[in-house]
This record gives C-alpha cells, structure tokens and sequence, in this order.
C-alpha cells in the first residue's frame, strides 16, 4: 500500500478497498475453483454414461440384428438342404415351403430356385422374374463363390427398397441357388426400435455410408448418410462429431457379422447435457444470488470495520488532543492557582485595612463629620469588592485542584470520617446527630480523596442546610457487586419532584440568594463522574433525601 | 468576661497581623503577633495564650508544623487555622492535629471573633475539667 496519511479519507478509501479485494477472492477463488472442478467432473461422468449407454444399446441390438439375419440365412440354408432342386422346381412346391416359411416369420416377400447358370427356374412372390437370369449380377458370383449372399438394401428394379438372401446348395454333381428377399419394413422396425430419448437414434449404414434403415432424424432409406463408419473393424468404437448445423453428436457404431453393414447409435449431446442444463437452473441463481450476497457482506463487513477503525483511530486523536489540552489546562490551573495563592495575601491586607477603617469610623470623634457615610459606604465598597476577589480566586483554586486528580488507595469510611469530624461542631451546635452506620469490611478505593472530600463536605452541609435545626444525618456505607458505595441521607425538608431533574445543573439552587453559588452538586456529580462513579439522588418532599455515591473497585490506572 | 482573652496572631504578611491585632484588640482582646511559625513558638514559650490564630502556608515552618508543636508547648491553647487555600485537606489535617477550628481567609472580623470566643470557652472548660480531676 502507498504511505497515505493515517487519518485521511483516502486512508480508509484505500483500506476499504484492500479488504473488500481480500474477502471477494477469499470467497470467490475457492467458489469458482469448486464449482468449475464440480461442473467439470459432472459433466465428464454425464457423457461418460452416455456413452456407456450407446454403447450398451449398440451392443445389445448388434446382436439382435446379427441374430435377426443369421436366423433367416439358417432357415434358408436348412431348407435347401432339406429339399432338392428337383423336388421344389415340380408342381406348387416351392409355394407349399414359403408359405411355411412366411407362416413362420412373415419377412420374406419371395422366395425363388435359380440353377448354376443364373436362371431363375422356380419363383413364388409377388413379382414376374421366371426365366430371369442373374449370371451377371454381383450377387450370384458372390454366392457362387462363398455359398451364401446377403445383400444391402437396395431398390433394384421393382422400384422397392428390399435385401436379397441367397444360400448355395451343392447336389450331388448339381450346384443350385436358393434366392429370398426380406421385407426391409420389418428389418427397420427391429432397428428403430432402439430409440430411447428424445435424440437417441439408430441406423444401419453400409460400407459407403448408404443407410440401410431409416433413421429417425431424418435422411432417406438408401440415402448417403453423414456418417461414415470406415473400414471393417472389430468391436465397438465411440466417436463424437458435429454435424452441418453445429450439434454434436455421439456415435456409437459396430460392424455387424456381416462385415458390410456398420449399426450406429447416436445421441445429441444437448441431451445428454439437458441434466446438467437443469442443474444449472437451479445453480446458476445460487451462484448469482450467493455472489450478490457475498459483495454485500464484505462491502457491509468492509465498511463497518473501517468504520469502527476509523472510530478507533478518531477518539485515540481525540484522546491525544484532550491529554495535550489537559496538560495544557494542568500548566493553566498551576498559574492560576499559584497567582489565586498570592493574591489572597493582598486581599486579606485590603480586607482588613478596610475593615479597621470601619471600625475607625465608629469612633465618637469621627462621627460628626458630614461626609462620614460617604466614608462608610466606600469602605465597605472595599470590602465587598476584596470579598468578591476572594471569591473569584477560592474558584480559581478549586478549579486548579480539579483538573488533576491524585488518584491514591482510600479507605470510604476514614474518609467520611474526616469530612464528619469538620462539620460536627456546626451539626452539634444545630442540633443535628450524625449517625455512622459503616460496613467495616470495605475494601479501599483507587480515587482522588481530596476531591471525594469536597463531594462528602458538600453533600452533608447539603444535609445540614435542608435540616436546619435539630434532625438526624445518617451515613451509610457498603459494598456492591465491584462498587463501593455511601449513602447521605437527610431528615430535612427533601426536595420538590419538578426540582428532582435539575439539583446537578450548574448554577441551580433553591437556597436564599447569596447562600448557595450552586455549583456544589454540579461539582460534585462531575467529580464522581470522572472518578468513574455514579451519583444518585432519592427525595421525599418533607420526609428528608438521600444522596448515594458509588466508586467502582477496580484499581484504576 | 473578668480577664482579655490572650490570642497570638501568625502570619507572615506583617501589615495583615498588624491591622487585624489592631481590629482585635478594639474588640477587647489581648493581642501579640508573630510572623513565622518559629517567632509563634518563641513567643509562647515566653506567654500563655488562650487562643492562636495561625496561618496554613507560610514560609519555613509551616502553619500544621506550627500547630503539631505548639500543641506540644501549650496543649490547652485553642488553635484557628486561617488560609487562603480552599483545600479539604489541609482543614482535616489540622482538625486531626487537634486545631478547634478551620476558617478561609480573609474571613469576616465577626466570624473570627466569634470563633475565638468559642475557643476560648473551650478552653476554659477544659481547665475547669483539668482542675478538678486534679
């Protein structure tokens, strides 16, 4: 951070700054980390099972498929071997074992008897192919040479999209063929059968990637398709591709046992991430909400703990300023006091000089002299204004002591004691019992006994005030949780309920004018106040009032 | 009252002893003044007096040292404590070292006329006291 100064706005803008940039990315880091490394892995494991499910419905369909075409070929093979070319060439027998054939399955369209050199002599279906000869067709050389033959699909010339079938049977010195086609519509019902979701879909594709079933997204039987399986390989391969428009896809494709037709599975990846999409749903408000959530708690955090540390750093200013300005007022009060201190002298010589002119005054010889009350009133001029110095110079004293507390360990009790032992002629002579109910086993007070004195003085010549003549002052003392407390109660003439809220104002009295400044009990709560008590007051009007004082115990500074 | 009452005024402000033992001594008393607590002690191992009125501060001896020894000398002798200073804690000094009384300066002529009275009534009580348990 750049040294700005300590107490300038900048200061805590920059502070503020600093923090919030710490609790965003302590809690944003980790969130984000989280979250990514979750997603991440989410949605690896998603497509990780979509695979394994393509790849499952790829297996289990392949064979199925394989099983679907073997079986026709075997009912092929075992026809032709359990009848010869004779027998199914004569009258309606060709007829007779396709229709047990068809009774059977119901996917073969025709079925046909071809001799070694392509004619096609016996024939049941719906078309007009006796006497056809196929010598040069792919299909019957490739039957001749390995015995048995399974087309792709394709429409030939009925214009129909159908497989031809066809098995070699060698007769003694007789090769013959016998030649089916399979209806396709059944074929393609046992492929798209596989589709489970919305996106998964099944096709067959030959070697040229030429669909040999419809697929479900679109594209035509015998149409090119836009996936290419390659070459022959074995097993099951995984492959993912998009298409023209973008989407991917994943492909689960085998070669069947054929080798020549390839069985694709494929699935949109948007489904198999519309789990992850909904997860996001709920997610994604979380992770907003929850981000708002977080700039709110660490601006609000933020900005309460600058403020406090502003606070913090303001009021030790603060202190600072009042030590400098006490010490100040400490230098300012000792010059007060020392020139209060000597100026007493003075006035005590004026005041008395006055006062014997006074008495001079009174002498017979003087007394016929005119201007004699012209004399006496400008003497007692004197006096008085001598008076009013002392007063002005007593406050400035007591000023002076205020300012500086001697804080020393104190017992209450020998402290009452004191200020008792001052006021008990005066409250003897008044006829006033003061009554000493102390609790013996109080522990001593940290505090300033001096100025505690003066609160004690003031509140019993209170007391002895609102007696008057001939009544009971009660002083009580005890311990409390972590206070000790006295207790000055009176049997005077209490205090009025509206006066109740105003006996600490400075300046407040009820006493005769020129009998109290007062200030007494102004001082006195502000004293108690900064020895970190508490002064209370509790008045019946006629029965009497009772001022408590309680100091806190624990040693202080 | 058959016989003047003996005070002895301290202070080291010459003129204020001067002109109050003057004031004093108008109203009837007998009056001798010291201006340091060592002439105080001087004087009244020479004098009795019924009364001392000592200043609090005052160079040197002080007024509370004055009071401790001059109890020595004369314990029946009252003591008033006069000062300038407004403090607490000097007055309960004094009043613990046995002093009847604890006025401001300056203080009223009529205030601390009547305060030597009392303390000379005290007095002679406490020799009446003295004498007869004697």
């Amino acid at each position: 951070m750049p040294q700005v100064k300590r107490s300038s706005p900048e200061y805590y803008a920059q502070l503020k700054q600093h923090f919030v940039k710490i609790l965003l990315s302590a809690a944003f880091i980790p969130l984000i980390l989280i979250g990514g490394i979750l997603y991440y892995h989410f949605s690896a494991t998603l497509k990780e099972n979509s695979l394994r499910y393509v790849e499952n419905l790829v297996r289990d369909h392949q064979d199925e498929i394989d099983g679907f075409l073997s079986e026709r070929i075997s009912n092929l093979k075992a026809l032709s071997k359990s009848h010869t070319m004779d027998y199914l060439v004569q009258g309606n027998h060709l007829s007779e074992v396709f229709n047990i054939l068809q009774g059977e399955y119901g996917t073969f369209t025709e079925l046909g008897v071809i001799d070694a050199a392509g004619n096609h002599v016996a024939y049941v279906g719906p078309y007009k192919l006796l006497g056809k000869n196929y010598k040069d067709a792919p299909w019957f050389k490739e039957v001749m040479d390995r015995g048995e033959y399974v087309s792709d699909v394709f429409l030939g010339m009925r214009r129909v999209p159908h497989i031809i079938m066809a098995v070699k049977r060698v007769e003694n010195s007789r090769t013959w063929i016998l030649r089916t086609t399979l209806d396709t519509a059944k074929f393609s019902d046992l492929v798209e059968s596989i589709r489970i979701g919305k996106t998964v879909d099944a096709f067959i594709v030959n070697t040229e990637g030429i669909l040999q079933t419809r697929p479900r997204s679109g594209g035509n039987l015998l149409e090119k398709s836009d996936f290419l399986p390659g070459k022959y390989t074995q097993g099951i391969r995984l492959k993912e591709k998009k298409d023209e428009l973008g989407t991917r896809f994943i492909y689960a494709y085998t070669w069947l046992q054929n080798r020549n037709w390839c069985l694709v599975v494929k699935q949109d990846l948007r489904e198999v991430y519309a789990a992850l999409r909904h997860i996001n749903y709920v997610i994604i408000p979380i992770f907003i909400g929850g981000s708002f959530f977080i700039v709110f708690a660490a601006i609000f955090t933020t900005r309460q703990l600058a403020s406090r540390i502003e606070k913090t750093a303001r009021e030790k200013d603060m202190l600072n300023e009042q030590l400098l300005q006490s010490g100040k007022l400490a230098a300012i009060g000792e010059l007060a006091a020392g020139i209060a201190h000597e100026i007493n002298n003075p006035l005590a010589i004026i005041g008395e000089e006055a006062g014997w002119m006074k008495d001079l005054l009174k002498k017979e010889v003087l007394k016929g002299s005119p201007k004699v009350t012209e004399f006496e009133d400008s003497i007692s001029q004197i006096g008085l204004q001598a008076r009013r110095c002392r007063q002005i110079t007593h406050n400035l004293l007591a000023f002076a002591r205020k300012l500086e507390p001697k804080m020393e360990s104190f017992g209450l009790n020998n402290l009452i004691e004191d200020v008792i032992k001052l006021v008990e002629r005066e409250a003897r002579v008044n006829d006033i019992i003061i009554t000493r109910n102390f609790y013996h086993e109080l522990p001593p007070v940290w505090t300033d006994a001096s100025q505690l004195r003066q609160v004690f003085l003031n509140l019993v010549n209170n007391a002895m005030d609102a007696i008057g003549r001939k009544g009971e002052i009660t002083i009580t003392t005890r311990l409390g949780l972590d206070s000790v407390c006295a207790e000055v109660a009176d049997t005077g003439h209490g205090i009025a309920e509206e006066d109740l809220d105003k006996i600490f104002l400075p300046f407040f009295t009820t006493k005769a004018p020129g009998k109290g400044t007062g200030l007494g009990l102004a001082i006195s709560y502000s004293v108690i106040e900064k020895l970190g008590g508490r002064i209370t007051v509790n008045s019946a009007e006629g029965k009497g009032t009772t001022f408590s004082v309680c100091l806190p115990l624990g040693r202080k500074g | 009252m058959e016989r003047a009452i003996r005070v002895l005024l301290v202070d080291d402000e010459e003129r204020f002893t001067r002109t109050l033992s003057k004031r004093l001594a108008e109203r009837g008393l007998r009056v001798h003044t010291a201006s340091s607590g060592m002439k105080a002690l001087k004087h009244m191992e020479d004098n009795v007096f019924d009364v001392v009125v000592l200043d609090v501060k005052m160079p040197g001896m002080d007024g509370i040292e004055t009071l401790r020894e001059a109890k020595k000398v004369q314990p029946l002798t009252e003591v008033i404590l006069l000062t300038g200073h407004a403090s607490v804690d000097s007055a309960i000094e004094g009043m613990r070292l046995g002093a009847f009384e604890y006025l401001m300066k300056p203080c009223e002529i009529e205030e601390l006329m009547a305060r030597i009275e009392e303390a000379y009534a005290k007095r002679v009580m406490r020799e009446e006291e003295l004498r007869q348990s004697v």
